[in-house]
């Protein structure tokens, strides 16, 4: 076949192009990072790791959600502990304002004191995480859950309010049951002083606020018979324990919750470093490979050039 | 006969060829040019007593190295090299326009998401709905703009095939008018060099178009398109044109205009040419692209806005929704009955949508909704109101009526899914109006004795709290397997009802209710209304399973999760921009091997020409050296005469 001058040239122009265009290819990819920059440069790939991509980002936001929940489990196990240890306080003042030999001066200052304690419950039962949300809150409530009041009663709706999607966690703790709608121990029914949420009948629920209000009411009302107040007090620390008992199975259900989000934290870390690893498979340079490539690649290219000027110098025009 | 002629006729010969030599040297990288060569016969012979004597060269002309068969297989070449490139060149345009996932739509919406997840963290918090606001708006505006570059790519492309046609035509009447002078040139013919004009001129066309050339004897160039129409007879040539489509209102169609007549170009039958690769990537590719875009914001935002409608918002109404998209309906031919229509995704049915457009026809209270992308067609369920149909739903879509009456024999073209995207927006909203919460709120009875519990409410009804109060149904067990529904008021609404633990149970005007464990009879569930929606973050918890349910449509009906959508269309446009770059290489190494065939028979190797050029020149140094041989002759002859 005849060779034409014009062949070599276009030959020898054409293939410089296209070492020069796969070693742009291959410079980008070293510099970016990425072997995969538009989608043709690996379909499968590029699906595969947009795949991966998104399903990070998503873990990000479970991952937040985790942390939101135990941040409020956190938040809640504090103020569980507060709650339990305003309740053994005033179980405590119940106890010493039993003894005989206190005046009626001194059960009125030890009423203060279960005031006093009364008021904290009411602050705890209405704490709030500082950015609209209610430890109480239920499964919602429209302002604080615990409306003060004879009785004190649960405005917010009983449940409890949940994040996550796969593992829900919840982030609020149904406060009926620890404060206001106590179910007493099995066999201790009609143990409480003077009443309860559900009176007449037999009381098999108690409400801790109104225990309380009744015993200081007692305390301070001296025409109150010794034998009654006794009786009246065996029955309001019987309602703090069956208060405590509620607050400690919170307690406990915040710990398996607890758990059950440590879980579930771990699961997340664990698939976000398989779909790292995943993403970085589809979608990121093997430098290795690539700068051996680019290596190869300038050579090919200074071959390629060095010999089209030797055979360009080649020219019988040179000669004559 | 003189010494002299003879000399003359070798020194013209070997002028002549120095000359030719010259040409081909200048000419030596102009594209297209054939070498010349000048062909020298012997002169007839002088008869004498004596017999035959020579009487030295003639030139007989100068010819160019030509291989017809090398011509027509670089122009068929380069009709397949253009259509592959053209086609590469505007999918490498879609092709970035997914190249950077990061600010992608898809990464648009996985913020939303987070988004949707921070309010339900923290649903009494302003921020955060403002948050979820604003990465709507976001996700709206990277739809619309991802929307935008793709319809922008049509119109570059309508342009390009616009420009292709214009040249097409430049060459067709300059190949016509060569055609003209061939004819006026008589029996002379046309110079080598305006046969290299014409081989170029079918070769330019050829970029445009598959085109066949055949040579009369006179000379005059014969041009067919693949499908056998004639491009250039004589010097008639065909005009093309862009136009509307009567059938596609909503596109432009190339036309052949030809001896009077209009023929609309079938890509099909282009057989090659930018022109085929552009349609085909219009029609095809680009068609593609855009609807699965547009199915997968439209599926997205219905699902949004479904889970908004069922939620309530900060007062206790039923959420609004987040986005809008519409479509577009054009009457196709002037013989309808000027209806107007209007189309948009049927609310709940946006996993229905299917990545095509359709055309919609009326046949007489029947109508046939035919696919673009298939040719399939989709069940129309007509919408009836006082015997006028008012609206046609099919494949997740509703076509409202807008004004007038349908004909029997209207025709309309659907734009649904490929306009989707670039008309997407997120409508304004407040923060109060972000609906988190939902309507009812369950809640077991105090002096439920059994362990049943509620384990899920889901809405099918769009209900607002708002200046409700009280129940708005309750379910109370008459033993630990069946359950009786009670109103409001306490009357009996269904009773009997069979109870199995985690069953979703279904409640006319509410949705579905989950319960597990074992109720005790006399046991009760309530269904107040919510009076605390500020607070309450159920109905965004809905929103959140929206990246886990199939909401986006595909062409095979099943509908698959946003991600996977997103990834599958990120993967079309990956394999269809790889299989045309794939193509054009393809079909460019066969243009290269082609043109070098031709310019092994062609082509001016400038080695080859200093050669001959020495060649040449001695041979014009050698007649030279011949007339001084005859001066020296004729002075010796005339020395001895005068001597």
């Amino acid at each position: 076949m005849r060779i034409t001058s014009s062949m070599i040239l276009e030959r020898a122009t054409n293939e410089l192009l296209r070492q020069r265009g796969e070693m742009g290819q291959t410079q980008s990819e070293v510099s970016s990072g990425r072997r995969v920059v538009t989608p043709s440069d690996d379909p499968v790939a590029a699906a595969a790791g947009e795949r991966a991509r998104l399903e990070l980002m998503r873990n990000e936001r479970d991952t937040r959600m985790v942390a939101f929940a135990k941040y409020r489990v956190a938040m809640g196990e504090t103020t569980l502990g507060d709650l339990g240890d305003s309740l053994r306080n005033a179980r405590d003042t119940l106890v010493q304002a039993g003894n005989g030999s206190l005046s009626d001066i001194n059960r009125v200052q030890l009423a203060q004191q279960l005031r006093q304690s009364r008021n904290e419950l009411m602050q705890l039962a209405n704490r709030d995480d500082g950015a609209g949300g209610w430890i109480f809150g239920g499964q919602t409530t429209q302002g604080a859950p615990f409306q003060d009041g004879t009785p004190v009663t649960y405005v917010a709706q009983p449940g409890e309010q949940r994040t996550g999607v796969d593992a829900p966690a919840a982030t609020t703790i149904d406060g009926r049951a620890v404060l206001t709608d106590i179910e007493l121990p099995a066999g201790t029914s009609g143990t409480v002083a003077n009443s309860s949420p559900n009176s007449g009948g037999v009381d098999t629920r108690v409400n801790i606020f109104t225990t309380l209000d009744d015993a200081i009411a007692m305390l301070e009302d001296a025409s109150t018979s010794s034998a009654a107040r006794a009786d009246g007090l065996a029955k309001a620390v019987g309602g703090i324990d069956a208060a405590i008992a509620a607050q400690s199975v919170a307690r406990t259900r915040l710990g398996e919750q607890l758990r059950a989000v440590d879980a579930f934290e771990a699961r997340l870390a664990d698939d976000k470093v398989a779909d790292s690893a995943r993403l970085a498979e589809m979608i990121d340079v093997d430098m290795v490979e690539s700068l051996s490539r680019l290596a190869r690649q300038q050579t090919q290219a200074d071959a390629a050039m060095k010999t089209y000027a030797q055979i360009s110098q080649i020219n019988l025009f040179r000669y004559i | 006969m003189s010494i002299f002629s003879i000399a003359t006729g070798a020194l013209q010969a070997a002028y002549a060829q120095i000359q030719t030599t010259g040409h081909n040297i200048s000419n030596a990288g102009t594209e297209g040019y054939s070498r010349q060569e000048v062909t020298l016969r012997t002169a007839a012979p002088l008869q004498t007593g004596a017999g035959f004597f020579g009487r030295g060269v003639e030139i007989e002309g100068v010819r160019r190295r030509y291989d017809a068969w090398a011509a027509a297989e670089v122009a068929q070449n380069v009709a397949l090299n253009s259509a592959d490139k053209a086609r590469f060149s505007q999918m490498s345009e879609i092709d970035r326009l997914f190249a950077n996932p990061e600010t992608g739509a898809a990464s648009a919406w996985a913020d939303f998401d987070s988004a949707v997840a921070d309010v339900v963290n923290r649903p009494a918090d302003t921020n955060a709905r403002a948050g979820l606001l604003a990465r709507a708006a976001t996700l709206a505006d990277r739809i619309e703009r991802t929307g935008s570059q793709l319809a922008e790519v049509a119109r570059t492309t309508d342009e390009r095939i616009a420009q292709s046609v214009d040249t097409l035509n430049d060459s067709l009447n300059r190949l016509a008018r060569m055609n003209d002078l061939v004819a006026s040139s008589g029996a002379t013919g046309l110079p080598n060099d305006l046969l290299d004009e014409r081989d170029r001129l079918i070769e330019k066309v050829n970029e445009s178009m598959a085109a066949t050339a055949y040579i009369d004897d006179d000379g005059a160039v014969n041009l067919f398109a693949r499908g056998g129409q004639s491009l250039v007879t004589g010097n008639t040539a065909a005009r093309f044109e862009m136009r509307p489509d009567p059938d596609r209102p909503d596109q432009r169609q190339v036309v052949m205009r030809s001896q009077g007549q209009q023929l609309p170009v079938d890509p099909a039958l282009l057989g090659g040419g930018a022109l085929s690769g552009l349609l085909k990537m219009r029609d095809e590719d680009l068609v593609a692209a855009r609807a699965q875009m547009g199915a997968w914001a439209a599926g997205l935002a219905d699902a949004y806005n479904t889970a908004q409608s069922l939620a309530v918002d900060g007062n206790g109404l039923a959420g609004k929704p987040l986005f809008q998209t519409t479509g577009r309906v054009m009457p196709i031919g002037g013989t309808n009955s000027g209806a107007v229509l209007s189309v948009a995704v049927q609310p709940g049915k946006g996993a229905e949508l299917r990545p095509t457009d359709y055309e919609l026809r009326n046949d007489g209270g029947t109508w046939t909704a035919r696919r673009l992308v298939d040719g399939s067609t989709a069940t129309v369920s007509p919408v009836v109101s006082g015997g006028a149909t008012t609206a046609l739903r099919f494949d997740g879509l509703e076509v409202k009526v807008e004004a007038g009456t349908p004909a029997t024999g209207d025709r309309f073209v659907v734009n649904a899914a490929t306009r989707f995207a670039d008309t997407f927006k997120a409508l304004a909203r407040v923060p109060g109006d972000v609906a988190a919460g939902q309507a009812l709120v369950p809640r077991t009875g105090t002096t439920n004795a059994g362990t049943m519990a509620v384990t899920g409410l889901e809405f099918d009804t769009a209900l607002s709290s708002a200046g409700n109060s009280g129940n708005r149904l309750s379910l109370r067990f008459d033993s630990p397997t069946s359950f009786t529904v009670l109103a409001a008021n306490g009357s009996v609404l269904t009773t009997g009802n069979a109870y199995e633990a985690n069953a979703p149970i279904a409640l006319a005007g509410v949705g579905r209710l989950t319960l597990t464990g074992t109720p005790a009879a006399g046991d009760t569930v309530a269904l107040e209304w919510n009076t605390a929606p500020t607070n309450d973050n159920r109905g965004a918890r809905q929103m959140l399973s929206v990246a886990d349910r199939p909401v986006v449509g595909r062409m095979d009906g099943v509908a698959a999760n946003a991600s996977d959508a997103w990834a599958s269309l990120l993967g079309d446009v990956g394999l269809r921009t790889q299989s045309a770059e794939a193509g054009a290489l393809m079909s460019q190494k066969l243009l290269d091997s082609a043109k070098e065939v031709r310019t092994g028979a062609s082509g001016v190797d400038l080695d080859e020409e200093a050669a001959r050029l020495l060649q040449f020149q001695q041979a014009y140094q050698a007649a030279a050296k011949l007339i001084q041989t005859a001066q020296s002759m004729f002075d010796t002859l005339l020395q001895t005469v005068n001597r």
